[in-house]
């Protein structure tokens, strides 16, 4: 079964990623947004949230899968 | 490619909006923040039914198009005027290759009438389409054929929308009949360069001018300015001619001549394809005519007989220069047909020379030694 799980997430590429620029975070392959302001962004994903504080922050790109966060990035937490 | 709009969003609390069009599931390729409360982004032009359902209190322009709807939208804003562009385009293209006028430069209108009916036969007529190189080439040719005995020499020049034609005629030599005086007379415009008389009196020099007309060889014998007898000229005299020729050269130039050798083979055609039987020694450039010998309607095989037929294929395309050599050439050749054995062209020189739609034309000068030797009766003989 696991052989099958990898073998279908390998297909679909359905994994969470995290891409961490100077002043950008790109993210793949999450459920929702939860909050976003100027300062803090929490977003849902399949195994918890993830919190990306810094100032100045904006969505840029906000697609179905992909959304992108520009801005003086702080830090990037999974929780 | 896909096809995606730019909008303005202007509200309160853009962000919650933009939260509302992510729950919905609305792509936003990208977002631009002017400022708290005005954004700019870039949606899937699918996606703005669905954006305007949502827009709730928020005002919506669209700035722009992406992809191949940009291109759409930039022809209908425009379509009267790209229509009318295309008409105009359409309009000048089809006017410029009209004839609007054929002119014959000749004397005679006898003469003019005739050319004027003769090239109508061949199309070239007011408000009918222009001829190209090689089918006015042919047209000249077909002409001087069939008034071999009238015409010595045509020019057939497009200019614009303008067909202008220029002729000489042939002059036939009176045959000597008993009792008629003749003088020798210049045939046309021309410097002398040999007299040989026979019979008469040399009234011009060697070198000396002569216009169309002039005598050259009279009939009265003088001595000491008294006429002492009166004789029927004879001779020939032999003159410099000046003329200029127009000509024209396109720069891509192509043709298929037969050079006369052919043969006849025997081969299989199968599915559509001609396989030559014991053809050792095959032409570089050909043409076939094929005969079903033996065939059936069922089987995609039958034998044929091939009639082949070797061609040259003259495939040229000309620099300016080459163009050019190849009008002089042609027209030098067109001043040669006319000539005899003992005619010949002393020189020639480019007056002119333009490049209009793909082709040379040239003006091109000559000097010919001609013959200029014509007779003229002056009074019977008592």
């Amino acid at each position: 079964m696991s052989i099958v799980k990898d073998f279908r997430s390998y297909l679909l590429e359905d994994n969470l990623k995290i891409n961490v620029y100077e002043k950008r975070v790109n993210i793949i392959n999450y459920i929702s947004i939860n909050h976003f302001d100027d300062n803090l962004v929490i977003i849902k994903y399949n195994n918890g949230f993830i919190d990306v504080k810094g100032t100045n922050l904006v969505v840029t790109k906000l697609l179905s899968d992909e959304l992108l966060i520009e801005g003086k990035i702080r830090s990037v937490e999974l929780k | 490619m896909k096809n995606l709009m730019i909008l303005k969003i202007k509200g309160k609390n853009v962000k919650s909006f933009i939260n509302k069009l992510s729950k919905n599931k609305i792509n936003l390729y990208n977002i631009e923040y002017l400022n708290k409360d005005e954004i700019n982004i870039t949606i899937d032009v699918n996606d703005y039914q669905l954006l305007k359902q949502n827009k709730s209190t928020y005002e919506i322009t669209i700035i722009n198009y992406k992809g191949f709807n940009k291109i759409k939208n930039k022809i209908e804003k425009n379509f009267i005027l790209i229509t009318f562009i295309l008409i105009g385009l359409a309009l000048i293209i089809t006017l410029s290759n009209i004839i609007f006028k054929v002119e014959v430069i000749y004397d005679e209108e006898n003469i003019r009438t005739l050319l004027i009916n003769e090239l109508r036969l061949y199309d070239i007529d007011k408000y009918k389409f222009v001829k190209s190189f090689k089918e006015v080439e042919q047209i000249k040719k077909e002409i001087m054929n069939k008034y071999k005995d009238k015409i010595e020499w045509l020019e057939i020049n497009r200019i614009g929308t303008k067909y202008e034609v220029r002729l000489e005629l042939r002059k036939i030599k009176n045959e000597n009949i008993e009792n008629q005086e003749y003088e020798i007379v210049a045939k046309k415009d021309a410097v002398i360069k040999k007299i040989e008389a026979s019979a008469g009196e040399k009234k011009k020099n060697i070198n000396e001018y002569v216009k169309k007309g002039d005598t050259i060889i009279g009939s009265k014998i003088s001595l000491n300015d008294n006429i002492t007898g009166n004789v029927s000229a004879k001779g020939n005299v032999y003159g410099e001619v000046w003329y200029q020729v127009e000509a024209s050269y396109p720069f891509v130039y192509k043709e298929e001549k037969l050079t006369g050798k052919s043969k006849i083979l025997y081969g299989i055609k199968f599915l559509g394809k001609t396989f030559n039987l014991f053809d050792f020694k095959p032409y570089k450039n050909a043409k076939t005519k094929e005969k079903k010998l033996i065939y059936n309607q069922l089987i995609p095989l039958s034998l044929v007989k091939i009639n082949i037929e070797e061609v040259n294929l003259v495939d040229e395309i000309n620099t300016i220069e080459e163009a050019t050599n190849k009008a002089i050439i042609l027209a030098r050749r067109r001043i040669e047909e006319d000539l005899t054995d003992k005619e010949y062209v002393i020189s020639s020189k480019l007056l002119k020379r333009e490049i209009k739609d793909s082709k040379i034309e040239c003006v091109v000068f000559f000097t010919v030694y001609e013959d200029i030797t014509e007779y003229k009766i002056v009074e019977e003989l008592e």
